[in-house]
């Protein structure tokens, strides 16, 4: 599994929201996305999933273009935990994760044990089996978001990608969700919005007004003036024997 | 629950379930033959019935047997089909859209059938080479189409959610029909002719006879089985398109598909007996109350209460004021609304 994002330029009406963005994933790399509001972190997530075509240049997965999946076969190879997604219906926890297995049955498959022992696994994973039969509208905005994470690896793809994926979380459910992201043994690209998050990542990607403007190992990337120049935020960073690193932010 | 139990025999032998439905689906057939001015007795429709379908030869008077084999038989299954039929397209466009207020006439339907139905019968246009029911079927794909290119061209310019720009489409689309059908209704109708047309407007089963079954049974087949077969798809919209698209599947194409599948389905029913409010909107709603949230399961379950619903409907119009038909749409709601209301508050509870 390898991703390749090469010069890839995305434009809406007149308005350029990517401008020459050049990177690539190895098989196994843990990579958070950063960069401020607006700076294209979204925009640029959804043209790697296939979600719109990019104005120019060429993402490829596996030495394909993206564009040239069946929108079924990408779906096998690349799954999507999207920002906020939710539903009105009366549907139970467990039939939200299967829905994981959508692009690996076919119309009138039977749902046989092959297909339930993935989303007893992914329940397991994201330790929500005791609230299986729940419904949606009842769990809390962190469990919801357990079992959107639950459903991309029901769907057993190499490749996932996450919107965002601690936003609108308690503090509390935002360290259940990320440890719970270090333990999954994917490739992964994660849009970060707290830095001290994204330090817990093999490899940091900086954006900022639709651009790449850094990338690197956490260590060696974030600094004081960095953050200050991509965030425009004065900030200290907490060396600390026992902890990893912690960036306090300043007035 | 009740419901809980049903659901239960439902998924684990859904050939009992299979069974089960077609005998009370026969059971209220029954019932619609049997039940109207002049009662007749099971024993009897059924030997009509056997008498024009296998040519097996009890003696019933002539009368009885026209007015069951032709009359009040095809009635009821041209219900049972219009039922079923309005019941899934308000589920697809529900599920697709996301919108809980979708109903089979959003995208347009209605008001271009019944601007074909005057067209014909008050304009005068087309006399005598188009029927009512034909000028309808035309009107409402005019207006179909009119709707899903104004939301095509709305789409181009903009990224934003295809399926507000489709219900807003089907707003200004049917806007624009009623409209004309007000213009023709106050230029040139007599007040007999529109009060025909208010009546035709609220639905009118009285015009079915065995063309109109041999129209309505393949048409509703057909449909039910396209959407059955995107059933796993229909699904895959709980979380909206964007998450569809992400689990695999091509959003565009499901949606034009099922889109452009139930709305021939609705058009063809509408030509035939007007517009029958209420059974599409509100059912899939009781459905999903009953079934959870499986299309696999709702896309039939949704059938069979929609038929049932309007074989009942039928019988409740033909009996409430004697000596007189009420429009079939007028017992829709007032049967459907309150039991609707039933379903809401207990889901509440739940």
């Amino acid at each position: 599994m390898n991703l390749s994002v090469a010069n890839i330029h995305f434009q809406q009406g007149k308005k350029a929201l990517l401008r020459d963005i050049t990177f690539s994933l190895e098989k196994g790399e843990r990579v958070a996305l950063i960069g401020p509001n607006g700076c294209g972190k979204s925009t640029l997530l959804r043209l790697i999933c296939g979600l719109n075509k990019p104005t120019s240049g060429n993402i490829t997965l596996n030495d394909i273009a993206v564009q040239h999946y069946p929108r079924r076969t990408l779906a096998q190879h690349l799954s999507f935990v999207q920002q906020k997604a939710t539903t009105e219906e009366l549907v139970k926890a467990e039939d939200a994760v299967a829905l994981g297995r959508t692009p690996w049955i076919k119309a009138f498959e039977k749902w046989g044990t092959a297909h339930q022992s993935h989303v007893d696994h992914a329940l397991e994973k994201v330790s929500m089996t005791h609230k299986r039969d729940q419904h949606w509208h009842t769990l809390s905005g962190g469990e919801q978001q357990r079992l959107h994470i639950a459903r991309a690896l029901a769907q057993n793809t190499p490749f996932i990608v996450m919107d965002e994926p601690t936003n609108h979380l308690d503090i509390k459910q935002q360290m259940v969700v990320l440890s719970l992201i270090e333990n999954i043994q994917r490739t992964m690209l994660v849009a970060v919005h707290d830095l001290n998050h994204a330090l817990r990542f093999d490899r940091i990607i900086a954006m900022k007004e639709g651009r790449v403007i850094a990338q690197g190992k956490p260590a060696e990337l974030i600094s004081e003036a960095f953050i200050l120049d991509v965030f425009d935020v004065h900030s200290r960073i907490i060396h600390s024997p026992d902890h990893p690193p912690h960036i306090q932010l300043l007035n | 629950m009740p419901f809980k139990l049903l659901n239960g025999v439902m998924t684990r032998h859904p050939f009992l379930f299979v069974i089960f439905t077609a005998a009370v689906l026969l059971v209220a057939t029954t019932m619609g033959v049997a039940i109207g001015e002049t009662s007749i007795d099971f024993a009897t429709v059924i030997q009509a019935v056997a008498n024009g379908a296998f040519g097996a030869d009890y003696p019933i008077h002539p009368i009885d047997q026209g007015v069951i084999w032709n009359y009040r038989l095809t009635r009821t299954l041209v219900a049972a089909c219009c039922g079923a039929a309005l019941a899934v397209t308000g589920l697809v466009l529900q599920s697709l859209l996301r919108n809980a207020l979708a109903d089979p006439y959003l995208l347009g339907i209605s008001a271009g059938a019944s601007t074909g139905a005057v067209m014909v019968t008050i304009a005068g246009v087309g006399i005598g080479v188009l029927s009512m029911s034909f000028g309808a079927l035309l009107g409402a794909m005019l207006a179909f189409g009119f709707v899903m290119l104004l939301s095509a061209l709305a789409s181009k310019r903009r990224s934003a959610n295809i399926s507000t720009q489709i219900i807003l489409a089907g707003i200004a689309g049917s806007q624009l029909f009623n409209a004309l059908t007000a213009f023709v209704i106050a230029r040139s109708a007599n007040a007999e002719q529109a009060r025909g047309i208010m009546f035709w407007l609220l639905g009118n089963l009285s015009g079915a006879r065995w063309q109109e079954v041999t129209v309505a049974v393949p048409v509703l087949i057909a449909g039910l089985a396209l959407v059955i077969w995107h059933a796993r798809a229909l699904d895959a919209f709980l979380f909206g398109s964007d998450a569809a698209a992400s689990i695999g599947i091509s959003v565009r194409r499901v949606q034009v598909i099922l889109i452009f599948g139930t709305a021939m389905m609705t058009a063809v029913m509408v030509s035939m007996v007007g517009a029958i409010g209420f059974v599409g909107l509100v059912i899939p709603h009781a459905a999903r109350y009953i079934f959870g949230s499986s299309h696999l399961i709702l896309a039939p379950a949704c059938a069979v209460i929609g038929a049932l619903f309007l074989i009942f409907c039928d019988i409740g119009s033909r009996i409430v004021i004697p000596g007189q038909v009420l429009p079939i749409g007028v017992v829709t709601a007032l049967i459907g609304a309150p039991c609707f209301a039933l379903v809401l508050i207990r889901g509440q509870k739940q």
